[in-house]
């Protein structure tokens, strides 16, 4: 796959078929027409019965077909918008998370999503996954935090969507339809968020746990108590060792705000929990996060699955009875599994796959690996695939975006023309 | 206007009793809370069960007869109107709350619950249902996912949306669909989240999966009186940029809390040019450096005075008086217009101080009940529904105000809807090109349009005649 500046190389850029590039090599003046290259070529692509594929930072390594026309949102390095007194930042669709944390942290300000590889995840990325990480469980995911979207349809039509205040019920909130939608609907060029002081304080507690079996009941004791975790995350033996957490299993809770309030809560897990613990600074307790969401990576592959947050250990236990092999975390407070494929024997794998299909869980493999299809998202319902067919029937009737990919397959392909 | 068939067919499904179709009787589901535009229903029925509405839809569709929705009768913006050939469906009978889940801090409701009876079910198991709005004793769990309701505690704790993880209910045809679930995490598009806060537009949600929270362990409630309207705006916008979040922060200006003090005796200085309440919560750690740095930003801003409230009783005072303040504003006028804006909290200020001098150039009296930790303004504009000329200033001010949030910003609705009243401002705050995607959605979900027509969309701004704004209802 190449890469092919379309104008300046800050401007927008798109991946493979050439033959486009004809339709896209046009001068980027100013912020006006920022967003034009991109209109052009879904215009283009649209035009010529061709799909388009959204491309972010190629974190989680998609695959592309080779029909398709990837485009992408420009790479720009600074906010649309910022106001900081407001606690509201709109940024491209191209910047990266780190940049966007870059940009907050000067003036003491954080977007609360923990996501894999900061310096390559974009922005439009992350919404169009809808993948959040530990914090979720306190700070809220991306349905909580993101409040505006400007996209361009399938028409090449720039749209805005929602706005930039924290309360609005004004007409039908969009936004929501494009978040998990891996660029099946639109292509997001700006987000805006609601975002947060930076916590004063940032610390967490590891309880080593015997078995991940005992976690339940101190996850439960934890969960209903008056305490505030920040994040709740388990690990097993594997990734606890693997990532120098512990020397077997572990629970990590972590607090953060006001020093009194993180050191008091720390100071009430033990006591509550009957168990000693080991207290991480802020640094580690980051490193841990990070890691847990670095496990999407591109090269390691992993499936999420989604349970409510009371079922997590018997879904762990259940997984490791028939995938011995399979190394596991969890967002406990959150219900989510993370199962690490990197060192997962294929046997194991295809028996993880079976399990969760015989228990009904939903899941997300956002790449294939040996053994796993990709599956942006699974074990829809029936309900669920009637209604994204009439969204995108409504939103992209020409089936512009994604056409004859995963998601299409997902919600019940129809080559031939509209969904039914 | 009903053809007997169908109201015989209806009957069958529900029983007899489940049905209102006497003149006199309907007249009592002629209006939500937004009372200024009066339509009679052509029947009522009551369904008792999801399966019933979906059926009683069905029939709909078959004799191409119109229905709407109607939770508690609450809303404040029309979206429960119905025209005369229409059939409201009421799901006040579907009252079952089918499931709580402790462990998982989750339960399943049915649309008709009284939202404050459900946080009433599980409050000894230390939880609650956290959005709050001022109706929260009548409103009810399908009005505020249909609405997206807010309410006081919404700074912290979010709006319906933020705690709704899935939604049953019946689509334009009557199927009875579900989407959504039990767990946080969900893959694809978010569809329960699309669903909540679309006005029964194209389908009516019989219940929902929703999220309880732990109530805190601690809590202090802070009364601040300020002697300008800017000490008190700008008092919120330091509060906010300080990265401290409140779980509440509300304003009253000078004419509601001369209202309110009058209905309840609550104690605030008739002098003052607002009052805010703060609230802050969480673990019992922390919480006194939290108040003490709320303290300390009223003082900064110049408050004459800043207290604690003691106890219990304390609190529950002050909120009573805030909850009830709309209605307290009866006691000034005839009649009054709630307005429902958002507008980023940084231009707050600015806002408040041109509401003032809108008052002033429309000859009107104007009190703000403020969501102000959310930028959320409710100014009451007072007239005499007896003289049209006060009237039509009442709607020019209004106006006005409503425009100012949009150029500033912001919205004209945080969370009312957009119902009858507003389907003119969605234009001005959307391009045709965005509310044409919309129309897309909606039509593609409800394509014979035969689901609670002409409400939200400019299309159908010509089947309402509102000839005034106003309500008389908590806000």
């Amino acid at each position: 796959m190449r890469k092919r500046h379309v104008a300046d190389g800050e401007s927008a850029f798109v991946y493979e078929a050439a033959w486009m590039m004809r339709l896209l090599e046009r001068p980027i003046v100013g912020d006006e027409s920022r967003y034009d290259a991109l209109r052009a070529a879904i215009r283009a692509g649209a035009n010529v019965d061709r799909p388009i594929w959204v491309c972010g930072g190629g974190t989680l390594g998609e695959r592309l077909p080779s029909v398709a026309v990837a485009v992408s949102a420009p790479a720009l390095s600074e906010p649309v918008g910022y106001w900081p007194e407001d606690m509201v930042i709109r940024v491209p669709a191209g910047m990266t998370l780190a940049r966007a944390r870059e940009v907050l942290a000067a003036r003491g300000q954080e977007l609360s999503i923990d996501a894999a590889d900061p310096a390559r995840t974009t922005i439009g990325g992350l919404v169009a996954s809808g993948i959040c990480g530990s914090r979720r469980l306190s700070r809220g995911s991306l349905r909580d935090l993101l409040i505006g979207l400007t996209i361009v349809d399938a028409r090449g039509d720039l749209l805005s969507l929602g706005g930039r205040v924290v309360k609005n019920v004004a007409g039908y909130d969009l936004c929501k339809l494009l978040i998990g939608s891996w660029g099946w609907l639109a292509a997001i060029v700006e987000a805006t968020f609601r975002v947060r002081a930076k916590p004063e304080a940032s610390r967490a507690i590891v309880i080593d746990l015997g078995d991940v079996r005992e976690s339940e009941e101190l996850a439960a004791k934890l969960l209903g108590s008056p305490l505030s975790p920040a994040s709740l995350d388990l690990l097993d033996g594997t990734l606890a060792r693997r990532r120098r957490v512990s020397d077997g299993a572990a629970l990590v809770a972590g607090f953060e705000g006001l020093p009194e309030n993180v050191n008091g809560q720390l100071a009430r897990v033990e006591a509550l929990l009957g168990r000693h613990g080991r207290t991480l600074e802020y640094n580690e307790y980051s490193a841990i996060r990070q890691d847990l969401s670095d496990m999407a990576l591109g090269e390691r592959g992993h499936i999420r699955a989604a349970v409510p947050s009371g079922q997590v250990v018997a879904l762990v236990e259940q997984a490791r009875d028939v995938a011995p092999g399979v190394a596991m975390a969890a967002h406990a407070g959150s219900g989510v599994v993370l199962f690490d494929l990197a060192e997962t024997p294929q046997a194991d794998r295809a028996a993880l796959i079976r399990l969760l299909d015989e228990m009904s869980v939903a899941r997300l493999i956002p790449r294939p690996v040996a053994g796993c299809e990709a599956e942006p998202m699974a074990r829809l319902s029936a309900d669920a695939r009637w209604m994204l067919r009439k969204v995108k029937n409504a939103i992209d009737p020409q089936r512009v975006f994604g056409r004859g990919g995963r998601f299409d397959a997902a919600v019940g392909d129809d080559p031939a023309g509209r969904f039914q | 206007m009903i053809s007997s068939d169908l109201i015989n067919q209806i009957a069958h499904i529900t029983g007899p009793d489940a049905v209102v179709s006497d003149a006199d009787e309907r007249r009592v589901y002629e209006a939500d809370a937004f009372t200024l535009v009066r339509r009679r229903p052509g029947l009522i029925v009551l369904p008792g069960s999801a399966e019933q509405v979906a059926a009683i839809v069905r029939l709909c569709n078959e004799f191409d007869t119109p229905f709407v929705p109607r939770g508690a009768g609450t809303g404040l913006a029309g979206g429960a109107l119905t025209r005369d050939d229409a059939v409201m469906i009421s799901l006040n009978r579907m009252r079952a709350i089918r499931r709580i889940d402790l462990r998982n801090r989750i339960a399943e409701v049915e649309a008709g619950v009284i939202n404050q009876r459900l946080t009433r079910a599980v409050e000894s198991s230390g939880l609650h249902f956290a959005p709050d709005p001022s109706s929260q004793q009548a409103c009810t769990i399908g009005g505020n996912v249909a609405t997206n309701a807010g309410g006081p505690h919404t700074l912290k704790y979010g709006v319906t949306v933020d705690h709704v993880l899935g939604v049953e209910f019946v689509d334009s045809a009557g199927g009875l669909r579900r989407v959504g679930g039990e767990a946080d995490e969900f893959h694809g598009p978010d569809l329960t989240g699309f669903v909540v806060g679309c006005e029964g537009t194209f389908g009516i949600v019989t219940a929902a999966i929703v999220r309880l929270t732990r109530l805190p362990e601690a809590v202090r409630t802070m009364l601040a009186v300020f002697d300008t309207l800017d000490d008190a705006t700008h008092t919120v916008r330091d509060v906010i940029a300080a990265g401290i979040v409140p779980a509440a922060m509300e304003m009253m200006d000078h004419g509601v809390l001369t209202a309110v003090e009058a209905a309840y005796q609550v104690g605030f200085p008739q002098d003052a040019a607002a009052v805010l309440i703060i609230e802050v919560d969480g673990p019992s750690s922390g919480i006194e450096r939290a108040t003490r740095d709320v303290l300390n930003i009223c003082n900064a801003n110049r408050a004459r005075t800043v207290r604690v409230a003691k106890d219990d009783a304390e609190r529950a005072l002050l909120w009573k008086s805030r909850k009830r303040a709309a209605g307290a504003l009866g006691r000034l006028t005839t009649s009054y217009c709630t307005q429902d804006g958002v507008v980023p909290r940084s231009e707050l200020p600015d806002l408040i101080r041109e509401i003032g001098e809108v008052a002033v150039r429309h000859g009107l009296r104007i009190a703000n009940l403020v969501h102000a930790g959310d930028g959320n303004i409710h100014p009451n504009i007072m007239f005499d529904e007896r003289d049209p000329d006060e009237v039509r200033r009442a709607l020019s001010a209004s106006c006005e105000i409503l425009r100012s949030c949009i150029r500033r910003g912001g919205t004209v609705t945080g969370e009312h809807g957009i119902g009858v009243e507003k389907i003119e401002f969605l234009e001005m705050q959307f391009s045709p090109a965005e509310i044409g995607l919309m129309l897309r959605v909606r039509d593609m979900l409800n394509p014979r349009r035969l689901c609670n027509p002409d409400k939200v969309f400019p299309d159908g701004k010509g089947c309402w005649e509102v000839r005034f704004p106003g309500k008389q209802a908590p806000v």
